[in-house]
């Protein structure tokens, strides 16, 4: 059950006298007077778990922090390497000479073709389907009704054979008729070794045309003909086997974002050592050649970007094929690490990046057909890069300036609120070894700051012992006064934006964080009140 | 002074002194203005409206009552003007009374009477920091305790519908009323030590106390929130030579009613410490929604639905009273009403007949939700089975905002 008034006995019961008196009447009439309230708000205690997810952390057998974040550079997929374009075939069939008459079920048109498919530098020898589509489409122009077939002998359909059928009514050269036949190829197997299965790409074909059996049958002249089209559509590999070829596939500069900086947004970051594994996995049925052209950490905030400087963006990097196991594969993998010892990457990290740049070539079959034509794809099958970063939590902050956007929820509406004004406090016990210093503003929703709150004193460091490890939290008090403008700023559309500004205790060495180590925070409110000022 | 203030008090003011309400000054009956004999038949409207307090100013209470923008100097005013015994009331009414002729059952002197009625009380008391942090808030109270209780409160709106016997001679009369409930609040706050701690660190509650409301599903008129039933019942004797002394014993509403079980209610005897909403992660600041029902929780102030039974706010009076020649009459009410705040009210009243037609009476009394109170009263027959009453209680009420107390109370009564 709801109650009636959330100011129940403790602070009520006078008004109970004025408020009571003047309950019978309208709530537009209701009288209104200022007070001075003083209130705990919250209460919370910030771990680095409430920083960092927990699954970015690691902690050593001392405690010590790790962060651990593991973010997808790149990912070159099937249809880098194969397109099965849509492809249309069309058979056509006209007397030289007439006329000539045929009798009703007469099979007017037959005709054995192989079909070729234009894969470029694939050469496949096999192909499944997940997903296309096959029409037969027939243009009649002889004076009976015909019944057309198709029949793909080296292919199957859902485990049958690959047959097409359908019938199209009588037609005459000035008007043909037409009619289709579609039919989902997803299961589809084909051999496109051809009829002697020593070719690619190709497939066995058979169109035979009939007259109708129960019709009077047909006088054929040379203006009579019958066109089948034959259309293969949105062609969706799920396995291929065959030659690649050795194509060379281009990425052209491409942005990924990396969302572990997000928040933050001025300072430096200064880590003692950054392990950062470049991990490299392959479903590709083929060798593989990968040449890092460019990995770069951009920084869109403060324009700055730092090219990766390493071995690996010197060299090819080489991967062999994957391993067919039939109904799926093994994938194979390369893995390198980067430090501070053989890159830059500390660098490259402390940029604090928004995005990594990346451009690279791949090269399919670097030496040649050495597969006999075995190369393989499932429609799984990528190749993917990963980055896993390792940073031990050991690190010197300066000024480094976190940021988050609040919408507080505030009783009240723009038009009518009872808070006039005020001031928050924020009481800390800190048990990081660092300093915080609060920064408060009003923005909009554009992020322009209207107003800025000047707040007052910050939170101190904990006490570092001479080993560098906190021995002794501290207590701050911070006070930040909204003056009444700035109240009715948060009853528009706009946000609090929080900066939080870093410096860790001892700018001269890397400071060690422990799981330990916590941050108790209360915040207080002293605020004038009207009492149905929010009505 | 407000139109609608006037207007509000005054719709009710049309009724007999003589009648069952507890009008001051006390008008009292008078053979030759009223020519009681001579009417088998009367109606009576009557129809009060009173509010009291023995500190808190007139300018306070009307600005509550009006809706105004209380000004720090008002509250202050009234606060600067707090005792140890703090507290106000009103009193809301209206009755409408037939009496029939003598004879009832065979008996000469026994009237039957009808009587419809709506009442609207509220009584208050309270400590001088419940009012503080009321109109003012805790800030003040920073590192201190602020005693809220013991404080009480209650307030109800009913209607009566009752029959009795009234009678001729003596004025003594018993009537059993059928009690009708729109809404009823009760807090009775026996303890509620209020700290706020050095920057509002912690507030900390102990707190006995227990508060009933009726269904808040609605308290509109007409709603049928709760029944009961009262006894209103007067006795008169008089003794003397010339028994012109006339003492008198009464009791009005006294009854109950019993609320339905949509009432809600909510006892605590407890110790509450807030040291502010527990938040995961302050970094998530948007999701640590802070509103009325997460308060509600956090201080465990969940109501409890069920019926329950309140007795009624009922009124009971002892008067002495004595008619002097050359028409002089004088009296002495000692009153005390069941609703907190009230402390006895004494009356000392004077009327003199004015030629045959006209009363006029006046009153100092003491008690009650006020504190001393000087009123003045009328009568007056027009014609000859018609009389007109009027009166207030406190005169200076409507003039002087730095007052306490105002009230109007009034009445039409017609014989035939």
């Amino acid at each position: 059950m709801k109650n009636g008034s959330p100011s129940w006995m403790v602070a009520s019961a006078l008004v109970l006298a004025g408020l009571q008196l003047v309950g019978c009447r309208k709530t537009s009439d209701r009288p209104k007077w200022d007070v001075d309230l003083l209130a705990p708000v919250i209460t919370t205690s910030l771990t680095i778990n409430d920083l960092i997810a927990d699954s970015l952390v690691a902690v050593d057998a001392n405690g010590a922090l790790s962060l651990i974040y593991r973010s997808e550079l790149f990912a070159i997929s099937l249809d880098s390497v194969l397109q099965a374009p849509d492809t249309t075939f069309d058979y056509r069939y006209a007397l030289p000479f007439g006329p000539v008459n045929f009798p009703p079920g007469a099979n007017f048109f037959s005709d054995q073709e192989v079909t070729r498919f234009d894969l470029q530098d694939v050469a496949l020898r096999y192909l499944e389907l997940r997903e296309g589509e096959l029409e037969l489409q027939l243009k009649n122009k002889v004076a009976s009704r015909i019944i057309g077939t198709l029949s793909l002998p080296g292919a199957t359909l859902a485990g049958s054979p690959a047959l097409l059928s359908t019938s199209v009514e009588a037609g005459s050269p000035s008007q043909p008729s037409t009619a289709f036949e579609r039919r989902s190829l997803a299961g589809a197997v084909f051999d496109l070794r051809g009829p002697q299965f020593n070719a690619v790409n190709t497939l066995s074909t058979s169109i035979v045309a009939q007259l109708d059996p129960n019709g009077s049958g047909a006088t054929v002249t040379e203006a009579d003909s019958l066109i089948a089209l034959v259309d293969y559509r949105g062609l969706v590999p799920q396995y291929a086997r065959g030659y690649f070829g050795s194509q060379l596939v281009e990425v052209e500069p491409e942005e990924n974002a990396l969302a572990l900086f997000n928040n933050i947004v001025g300072g430096t970051l200064d880590l003692d050592a950054v392990n950062l594994r470049l991990v490299m996995v392959s479903g590709l049925g083929m060798d593989l050649q990968v040449r890092l052209r460019e990995l770069r950490a951009i920084n869109s905030r403060t324009g700055n970007e730092v090219a990766l400087s390493h071995a690996i963006m010197n060299g090819p990097i080489n991967l062999s094929r994957a391993i067919d196991l039939g109904n799926g594969f093994t994938p194979t993998t390369y893995q390198t690490t980067l430090n501070n010892a053989n890159s830059n990457v500390d660098l490259f990290v402390e940029n604090l990046p928004d995005k990594v740049r990346y451009a690279l070539d791949l090269r399919l079959n670097p030496l040649g057909d050495i597969s006999n034509g075995n190369d393989f794809v499932y429609y799984d099958s990528k190749l993917r890069a990963d980055l896993e970063l390792e940073v031990p939590l050991r690190l010197i902050a300066n000024e480094l300036t976190l940021q988050s956007l609040v919408r507080p929820e505030l009783p009240g509406n723009a038009e009518g609120h009872g808070l006039k004004e005020g001031e928050l406090r924020v009481f800390a016990n800190n048990g990081f070894p660092f300093s915080a210093r609060l920064e408060m503003a009003i923005v909009n929703a554009a992020g322009e700051v209207l107003s800025t709150v000047n707040v007052q004193g910050q939170i101190g460091s904990g006490l570092l012992g001479s080993d560098g490890i906190v021995q002794q939290s501290s207590s701050s008090r911070v006070v930040a006064p909204l003056a009444p403008d700035q109240v009715d700023l948060l009853y528009g559309d706009n946000q609090v934006r929080i900066r939080a500004v870093f410096n860790t205790a001892d700018q001269s060495q890397h400071i060690q964080l422990f799981e330990h180590y916590r941050l108790d925070l209360q915040v207080t409110a002293s605020v004038n009140y009207v009492v149905n000022g929010d009505e | 002074m407000s139109r609608k203030l006037f207007a509000s008090i005054g719709y009710m003011a049309w009724a007999a002194v003589f009648g069952q309400a507890p009008t001051i000054p006390a008008i009292p009956a008078d053979s030759v203005v009223d020519i009681n004999d001579r009417w088998h038949n009367t109606l009576q409207f009557e129809g009060w409206g009173l509010f009291n307090a023995n500190t808190v100013y007139n300018e306070l209470l009307v600005g509550l009552w009006r809706g105004d923008e209380l000004d720090r100097t008002i509250r202050e005013r009234s606060a600067d003007a707090l005792k140890t015994r703090n507290s106000l009331g009103y009193d809301l009414g209206a009755r409408i009374t037939w009496t029939g002729a003598p004879g009832l059952f065979g008996k000469a002197d026994w009237r039957p009477m009808i009587s419809i009625g709506h009442t609207e009380q509220m009584g208050l008391r309270f400590t001088e920091d419940l009012y503080r942090t009321t109109f003012f808030g805790n800030a003040s109270y920073e590192d201190r305790t602020a005693e809220l209780g013991p404080s009480a409160f209650t307030q109800l709106r009913y209607q009566s519908f009752g029959a009795g016997i009234h009678h001729a001679r003596t004025g003594s009369f018993v009537r059993l009323d059928l009690l009708i409930g729109q809404y009823y609040a009760s807090a009775d706050i026996a303890q509620a030590d209020l700290y706020t701690g050095i920057d509002g660190r912690v507030i900390r509650a102990d707190l006995d106390a227990t508060y009933q409301l009726s269904d808040t599903a609605g308290s509109e008129w007409g709603r049928n929130n709760g029944a009961g039933a009262a006894l209103s019942a007067g006795w008169t004797y008089a003794f003397g030579k010339d028994k012109r002394t006339r003492i008198g014993l009464r009791v009005n509403d006294l009854g109950f009613i019993r609320w339905n079980d949509e009432a809600v209610a909510i006892t605590k005897d407890t110790l509450i410490e807030f040291q502010g909403f527990e938040v995961l992660n302050v970094l998530d600041l948007d999701n640590a929604i802070i509103g009325e029902d997460q308060l509600i929780d956090t201080l465990g102030l969940r109501y409890t639905a069920g019926g329950f039974t309140a007795v009624s706010p009922f009124l009971a009076s002892l008067s002495l009273e004595r008619e002097w020649g050359y028409g002089w009459h004088a009296s002495l009410l000692v009153q005390q009403r069941y609703i907190p705040g009230y402390i006895p009210q004494v009356v000392l009243s004077a009327a003199k007949r004015l030629a045959d037609r006209a009363l006029l009476g006046a009153s100092l009394g003491y008690g009650g939700h006020g504190g001393l109170l000087l009123g003045l009263g009328a009568r007056c027959r027009l014609g000859e089975g018609f009389w007109i009453d009027l009166g207030t209680p406190n005169v200076l009420g409507f003039a002087l905002g730095t007052t306490r107390g105002m009230g109007l109370s009034g009445g039409l009564t017609f014989g035939f």
